[in-house]
């Protein structure tokens, strides 16, 4: 506890550790199943609006309806597309209980997936360190981890690269 | 039936980095003590208490009846409620439709925070690690959020990163008059401008602090108010909405200043705003409202805010800074407490927001008074997307 | 879309908490690893004497500055025994917990009732505090009670 001082306020510390287990939904699981098998990117289109939503949802939050699970609401999406943003990380999150970084460098990038509509963005990250380097409007293409190392997580892209003209 | 309401009572401590000296039980208390003694009760006034802080901030399963003791819950009505940011707005809203029940005598509402004893992280990491969308969680959550927003507002020109240091300097010569401010110290522009980059352009000293304290209402229904309040802050209206479909996904959750309606705070802000506009007959909210305490948890987020609430076009905040209109001695004063900016106990902050209103309308903001208060706005924005706004009249 | 596998993962969090005593719990903490002394505070309207020490009577609705010592002996309200073992617990199983109120308290508490047969246990009787000789300010400087 505490040394001894003049006014000693004492204190415990404590760590708590909680397993938990997540279930990633119909849709998501199909979703990522295409990611890991097949190296695809789908979204699902609401049969109200249009929308093209990504990642696909069991309704679509606007009009409130369900989104069937039918071949004709289902889009594959490229994977290529234009930025819409780049946030370049100045300061990374330290985990507060064993000091190392947070997650990887890499600036944060939105892009705009070819065959979507402006609805249709994936977040993900860049390939290289300098966010200024993906201004909006700029093309880049989708860099896979080999299928082996795949396992159904957004991470089966490993990051975003530049098309160079 | 439902009857008209007003705030009779506010109470907070003093924010500070830390209070090690009290426990959580003791420093809620503090801040119920002082809205009692403002509002001239004792607990046995108070019928129902509504708690709230920050999700897994201090750890405490049920947090209500953790603190049922000190709060002056105990054989009371009451609950928590907790919406992340907003948490304190959603306090008051809360207490506001109970109020309107005309079912309890008071209602004590108090949003509080720890942070001292706490984990932020288990808080925000939960949101933004996902473990199915498992990139990108390397950035502070809410830096890279306020950036967004503030990369959009230097493309659409709405202001320069020199009048962000100004509104700053702004911030902390309100928050030197608010003797429960956490931060009260003198800034120049310069230190403002050179202090260390978080996720440009947004800098340390844009950025709201981590503080302690709590803070608390009392709220009445008007049969009530008659008999036992001098001095009520009549709530003309108040309101909350959840301005996205969902966090996003996983770790890039608030970072979104890329969907066709703008950044996803920024229009859950407006949309809050416009309905309690139309429904009170706003129309010039510049010349309409006397002051405004909006959820500022970075300065750029301030600035943004004065569009979304319409006190000037879209793209002209920086009009606002060259005429000093949000200035304490401007025609619409701004976050007079010195806003979140200056003080960040999160689970307060958005009830401070409330508050400062209603200590405006009032007339006990002391060093920090805006003359001739008649009405004002609080609105607040918290994660993820979602927002409430609080209508505050001198007489109704 | 032809039916795929659920997709399902886990991860474990892990998060560090602190947690203050303040005043009042530190003061009540640090009579108990300082001077072996058993501590409450004594409400000024309703005068009950709350052990382990608290700020504020709940029910009155005031802070309580007065400090009172209470005895380290007194009588064993209620007891339980203890046979599903939990992470949590500062003994293994089985052990006994028990509320007692101490001379000169008007509240009781929870803590292990140690150096007893399960079979004598009996409610009214007699226990006294046995302390710990390396003590850090903690309710756990009393090893247990036992009965007198």
């Amino acid at each position: 506890m505490n040394q001894k001082a003049p006014e000693e306020n004492l204190f415990v510390e404590q760590i708590i550790e909680l397993p938990f287990t997540e279930s990633a939904g119909k849709y998501i699981s199909i979703f990522l199943t295409k990611i890991r098998d097949e190296g695809k990117i789908v979204a699902d289109k609401c049969p109200v609006c249009g929308r093209i939503v990504l990642p696909p949802r069991i309704v679509c939050a606007y009009d409130k309806v369900e989104i069937e699970d039918k071949p004709e609401n289902w889009v594959e999406l490229s994977d290529k597309g234009t930025v819409t943003d780049c946030i370049g990380i100045d300061d990374r999150e330290i985990d507060a209980i064993t000091g190392e970084f947070v997650g990887t460098p890499n600036p944060i990038l939105f892009i705009r997936l070819d065959g979507g509509d402006e609805w249709t963005i994936l977040g993900h990250i860049a390939e290289e360190m300098d966010a200024s380097k993906y201004p909006p409007g700029a093309p880049v293409q989708a860099v896979w981890k080999p299928k082996n190392e795949r396992q159904g997580k957004m991470s089966d892209i490993k990051f975003f690269r530049l098309i160079k003209e | 039936m439902s009857e008209r309401i007003a705030i009779i009572g506010v109470g907070q401590t003093n924010f500070k980095s830390r209070r090690p000296e009290v426990s959580e039980l003791d420093m809620v208390n503090e801040a119920v003590m002082a809205a009692l003694e403002n509002a001239h009760l004792t607990i046995k006034d108070v019928d129902c208490v509504v708690v709230g802080n920050m999700e897994l901030f201090e750890g405490d399963y049920e947090v209500d009846m953790w603190l049922a003791g000190g709060s002056g819950a105990y054989l009371k009505s009451g609950f928590k409620v907790q919406t992340g940011g907003s948490t304190g707005s959603s306090i008051c809203c809360s207490v506001f439709d109970l109020a309107a029940t005309g079912e309890f005598k008071t209602i004590l509402g108090i949003g509080f925070e720890k942070q001292d004893e706490g984990s932020s992280q288990a808080s925000l990491r939960s949101i933004h690690e996902d473990v199915f969308f498992d990139v990108g969680s390397s950035g502070k959550s809410a830096a890279t959020a306020v950036q967004s927003v503030a990369l959009d507002m230097m493309r659409r020109k709405s202001i320069t990163e020199e009048q962000v240091a100004i509104v700053r300097v702004k911030q902390a010569e309100n928050a030197m008059r608010n003797p429960h401010a956490h931060l009260r110290k003198k800034l120049t522009v310069e230190e403002v401008m050179n202090s260390p980059k978080l996720a440009w352009p947004l800098r340390v000293f844009h950025m709201c602090p981590t503080s302690v304290g709590a803070c608390a209402i009392i709220v009445a229904p008007e049969s009530q108010v008659k008999k036992i309040s001098h001095n009520p802050a009549w709530v003309a209206d108040w309101t909350n909405i959840h301005g996205a479909i969902e966090p996003f996904y996983g770790s890039i959750t608030p970072s979104w200043v890329t969907t066709p309606l703008g950044p996803m705070w920024a229009w859950s802000v407006e949309q809050v705003a416009n309905r309690i506009y139309k429904r009170n007959g706003i129309t010039n909210p510049r010349k309409e409202l006397d002051v405004v305490e909006v959820y500022d948890m970075a300065t750029w987020a301030e600035i943004e805010w004065w569009e979304r609430i319409h006190l000037c076009e879209r793209n002209d905040a920086h009009k606002l800074v060259e005429e000093r209109a949000t200035w304490l001695d401007g025609d619409i004063p701004v976050n007079p407490s010195g806003g979140v900016t200056s003080t960040n106990a999160i689970g307060a902050s958005a009830m401070q927001r409330v508050a400062e209103v209603a200590i405006q309308v009032r007339g006990e903001g002391g060093e920090r008074q805006v003359p001739n208060v008649k009405v004002g706005l609080a609105v607040t924005a918290g994660g993820d997307m979602y927002s409430a706004g609080v209508l505050i009249k001198k007489s109704l | 879309m032809a039916t795929v596998k659920p997709i399902i993962k886990s991860r474990t969090r892990r998060w560090k908490y602190t947690r203050y005593a303040g005043r009042t719990g530190s003061r009540f903490l640090i009579e108990l690893r300082d001077n072996k002394k058993i501590m409450g505070t004594k409400c000024p309207v309703c005068g009950k004497v709350y052990v382990p020490a608290r700020s504020l009577c709940y029910v009155c609705f005031k802070l309580m500055d007065q400090w009172v010592e209470v005895s380290n002996e007194g009588i064993l309200m209620s007891y339980t025994m203890v046979y599903q073992s939990e992470p949590s617990y500062p003994v293994k199983t089985p052990f006994a917990y028990g509320i007692i109120k101490l001379d000169g308290a008007d509240t009781g508490f929870a803590h292990i009732i140690g150096e007893v047969n399960p079979k004598d246990l009996k409610i009214g009787m007699r226990v006294k505090a046995v302390f710990k000789d390396k003590r850090v300010g903690s309710i756990l400087d009393i090893s247990y009670f036992k009965p007198v």
